[in-house]
């Protein structure tokens, strides 16, 4: 018999029946045709002869994992298990299971709380490199990515990359941007003004002459 | 070395730029990117039932546009020396292009890899290539077979 019998097709998710399999690992899903191969874990194993006692007893409803006579409330949103009331453990605005909050907990493990997060670093360098594509977002993109630098420094960074050289350059970026803006703007005030410093002699020279 | 592995010694199986996955002492952490988020995950591997791969079209998709410009190099290359002038950009180009077509049917056909859980399916990011992906397996399935016999209920 194959291992993986009564698994859900990865792509489809209908239940791959005995027709789908070619051999133990390898085999094609009969309503999308996708050809798929399968490492069955130890947990399968262990795993097969609980799951199929439960679903004699509950039929089709989804039940806790931890206590299976109970159905299933809430997911845990760290490792995905149908957890019952009792085992529902809210952790700020996550819904965890015991277990996973234990993980969490544990000390030295860097890991508490993590659910998701956003990337300030990586939104502040696209703020400030979007100018070197279209230069008039300078004006808007240079000053937001100074701020959501600023902002993101004080926010956590990605677990995964935790160095912030984006936020740096991000900044630097920034900086650099909004100088230019200022020289632009100096340059600008600058020209304006010598342009009616010599106008107003041009009127003066010649008292005669009425502007259109 | 990322923060990640320097701080818990987490090893890291696969990597891509829309998310990585780590192995821990007795978990995956699984890192799934997409825009400027990143969402984290961890399943312990005792509740690991099982590994699907399956195939896609990526290699071929990659293989198209690289085979491509690789021809009309070639026949860029050819007028070229047939002129008797130099090849200053059409054999570069050929060369990327030829190197671009070996790395892709290097990395071997495209996939598609999703962890099996008792209650979820869960896509697996960076799992791209054939053999990559199979590597990826083999080492949560030794890890696996490492962890003791899990006891029934918490």
């Amino acid at each position: 018999m194959t291992v993986g019998t009564d698994l859900p097709c990865p792509r489809c998710g209908r239940r791959l029946d005995a027709l789908c399999w070619q051999d133990a690992e390898r085999g094609q899903c009969r309503a999308c045709l996708a050809d798929f191969t399968f490492k069955a874990l130890p947990a399968l194993v262990q795993t097969t002869e609980v799951a199929a006692a439960e679903a004699s007893v509950i039929g089709q409803e989804a039940t806790c994992f931890f206590h299976p006579e109970n159905r299933a409330a809430a997911v845990c949103e760290s490792c995905g298990r149908f957890l019952c009331p009792i085992c529902v453990v809210e952790e700020g605005k996550r819904k965890l299971c015991p277990r996973c909050v234990a993980l969490t907990r544990k000390a030295g493990t860097d890991l508490a709380g993590l659910g998701d997060r956003t990337l300030w670093d990586s939104i502040a360098l696209t703020l400030a490199a979007a100018p070197l594509l279209i230069y008039p977002l300078i004006f808007v993109t240079a000053p937001v990515s100074l701020g959501t630098a600023i902002y993101g420094w004080t926010q956590p960074c990605s677990a995964v990359r935790g160095r912030k050289w984006k936020l740096v350059a991000a900044m630097t970026l920034a900086v650099l941007e909004i100088a230019a803006i200022g020289l632009g703007l100096a340059h600008l005030i600058k020209a304006s003004s010598q342009l009616k410093s010599h106008s107003s002699y041009y009127y003066k020279a010649q008292p005669n002459y009425t502007p259109p | 070395m990322s923060r990640l592995a320097q701080l818990n010694s987490y090893l890291r199986l696969a990597r891509h730029r829309t998310g990585s996955i780590w192995l821990g002492d007795d978990h995956l952490f699984i890192v799934a990117r997409s825009g400027f988020t990143e969402k984290y995950l961890r399943i312990a591997l005792k509740d690991a039932q099982g590994i699907f791969v399956t195939s896609t079209e990526r290699r071929t998709l990659w293989a198209l546009p690289a085979a491509t410009v690789a021809c009309f190099s070639a026949i860029a290359l050819g007028v070229t020396w047939f002129r008797g002038d130099r090849p200053y950009i059409s054999l570069p180009l050929l060369l990327v292009a030829l190197i671009g077509l070996a790395v892709n049917l290097m990395m071997g056909a495209g996939t598609r890899a999703y962890l099996l859980t008792r209650v979820q399916m869960l896509s697996l990011p960076a799992m791209r290539r054939k053999g990559p992906a199979e590597r990826v397996a083999n080492l949560i399935e030794e890890a696996c077979r490492r962890q003791p016999v899990p006891a029934s209920g918490p």
